[in-house]
């Protein structure tokens, strides 16, 4: 996890199920009650595995970040993971990057704006 | 070449609530059906469904608190079924509990696709559960359909 000018990238493991997404929620809960978080880029580019609870991860960093007015993304998301992001809604409120690289530049380039 | 559709392969274990026997279900589950050569979505498929049945026996069934867990694995021919049986608190409604994003641990930030996910992912999935008892996941998979297409190649290479 790296946090730079307020981008909280998160470094999603191999396997996220419901242990790992708790450690994840936890890491995540310190910077952002401290309100060091701006924005959340998930960097998906190691992760050969998931479950809900990794749904359920990222929709709930959502939440959070909705009350201050920050962003959730995705970057670097396999092809496997992609199908779950798909089918359960996950896109209709957090954009997909190809890289974590692309995705801080976006968000970066709308807060210059 | 003569496939034996009948052999059945079979294994129990059982393990307690800790979050990281979830892991552990999903490396039997598939170490069991390796010898079925599955394709490697197939195998995403079948560990997801198992550990999202496995998760909700530790949350929802002992929600955190101590118990145990029992996992049957078995491979009949090219059909694979695992049933993950818990004595938990049992589901009240489990048509509401298999609806997609319907979740009773919102606070828990449970995404509510654990079933909806099993049933995408296992061709059959069927819910027993009993308030006060326990509940019961039984799930299968047909793996490796186009292993069928060898044996209509050689049948349409006899008839030539």
């Amino acid at each position: 996890m790296d946090i730079a000018d307020g981008n909280m990238i998160i470094h999603v493991e191999k396997e996220v199920d419901h242990c790992v997404a708790d450690k994840i929620k936890t890491e995540f809960e310190k910077y952002y009650i401290r309100g060091y978080v701006k924005n959340v880029i998930f960097d998906m580019s190691e992760v050969e595995f998931m479950d809900s609870s990794g749904i359920g991860m990222i929709m709930g960093r959502y939440r959070k970040m909705k009350y201050v007015n920050g962003q959730v993304m995705v970057a670097a998301v396999p092809e496997n993971i992609d199908r779950l992001l798909k089918m359960s809604g996950v896109y209709s409120f957090v954009s997909k990057y190809d890289s974590v690289i692309e995705a801080v530049n976006r968000v970066n380039k709308k807060e210059g704006a | 070449m003569e496939r034996d559709n009948n052999k059945v392969y079979e294994a129990t274990v059982e393990f307690g609530t800790e979050p990281e026997n979830e892991g552990f279900a999903r490396m039997i589950v598939a170490g069991f059906i390796a010898r079925l050569n599955p394709t490697l979505e197939e195998l995403s498929d079948i560990r997801t469904a198992v550990s999202e049945a496995v998760t909700n026996s530790i949350i929802h069934g002992y929600c955190m608190q101590e118990g145990k867990i029992r996992m049957d694995c078995k491979i009949t021919g090219n059909e694979f079924e695992v049933t993950v049986e818990d004595g938990g608190v049992g589901i009240e409604n489990i048509k509401k509990a298999m609806e997609p994003l319907y979740t009773t641990k919102p606070e828990l930030e449970r995404s509510g696709m654990g079933f909806a996910f099993m049933e995408a992912f296992m061709d059959k999935v069927s819910v027993e559960s009993t308030p006060g008892e326990g509940t019961t996941v039984r799930m299968s998979k047909k793996i490796a359909k186009e292993a069928a297409l060898p044996e209509c190649m050689e049948r349409a290479v006899g008839f030539d």
